[in-house]
């Protein structure tokens, strides 16, 4: 295979930082939820906090 | 990541190299292994207009609506498109060095628009940081996003409107230059990196969503405390009950 270095350089990249971005994401959302009630962790739903 | 796998071994294994017979000379050329890059850097491409799109409509949600929702989705489409951008300058870089012979090329229309879209998302995601007024703040954020995604259409059409000007191949898709399973697999890179993308998004909004529940938990919650406080002294006050007593009686 040509150009070997190159694409384990493109590639290898590309997944180690979308994998660490994702596991940072992760890491974030479990630590926050520790800190926020339960009926405040629903994102899809959000009575009463419009701001009109 | 099964979908990851399979992406890989399709792109690496299952597919041919670019090897082009000269019709005069005979001689192979074209790029040879290093076309898999293909179906890396144009799925994370697309990827990356889709984010930036979206943030658009988002910051438009934020100026008309002015709800949390709208601003926490921009933010957060923002950030995954910048870093998707950044991975398509890198990999383009890396794509370009043995096939253009060049890292980079200043001059390049393509390069330099890409460039500058990522620095007006990264100028954009230094502003979110800013610690102003935070309504004050979202509404500056979608100004600046509304202007950035005008880059969207630069970079996207510089291959064709300045075609001498850059060393980039004009849109593969559109000219339908590859077929197969080529074409399957720049498809199912774009399914998998579509996947992967709407997982990030997501999560990313989840994180923006706690963020600010945690900030207005933790507010009233202190505000609570203190009129707790603030009441039971003023009834010790009002009561003429010393500090002592106050303790006794409690």
């Amino acid at each position: 295979m040509t150009h070997l270095g190159y694409l384990i350089a493109g590639w290898g990249i590309s997944l180690v930082v979308l994998g660490g971005y994702a596991l940072r994401l992760a890491q974030r959302g479990r630590s926050l939820s520790a800190l926020v009630p339960d009926e405040r962790r629903r994102w899809l739903e959000s009575p009463g906090n419009d701001r009109d | 990541m099964a979908s990851l796998v399979v992406l890989g071994v399709l792109a690496f294994f299952l597919t041919d190299p670019d090897v082009r017979i000269h019709p005069t000379t005979g001689e192979e050329f074209g790029q040879f292994d290093a076309v898999r890059m293909l179906y890396l850097h144009v799925p994370m491409a697309i990827g990356m207009y889709a984010s930036f799109m979206l943030c658009a409509v988002a910051s438009i949600g934020v100026l008309v609506k002015r709800t949390p929702w709208w601003d926490v989705m921009a933010h957060s489409t923002a950030e995954v498109g910048t870093v998707l951008c950044g991975l398509v300058l890198v990999t383009g870089s890396i794509w370009g060095r043995p096939v253009w012979n060049t890292w980079w090329e200043w001059g390049d229309v393509r390069l330099m628009t890409t460039l500058v879209l990522f620095l007006l998302f990264s100028g954009y995601l230094a502003l979110r940081r800013t610690t102003t007024d935070p309504r004050r703040q979202e509404r500056q954020a979608a100004v600046v996003a509304l202007v950035a995604v005008l880059d969207i259409p630069l970079v996207n059409r510089s291959v064709a409107w300045w075609e001498n000007r850059t060393l980039h191949q004009r849109s593969t898709l559109e000219e339908l230059k590859i077929e197969d399973l080529t074409l399957f697999t720049l498809m199912f890179g774009f399914l998998t990196f579509g996947l992967v993308i709407w997982w990030l998004t997501l999560q990313r909004f989840r994180v923006g969503w706690l963020e600010r529940a945690a900030i207005d938990h933790a507010v009233v919650s202190a505000i609570a405390e203190r009129r707790s406080e603030t009441s039971a002294d003023e009834l010790d006050a009002a009561l003429g009950l010393t500090d002592e007593q106050a303790g006794e009686s409690s």
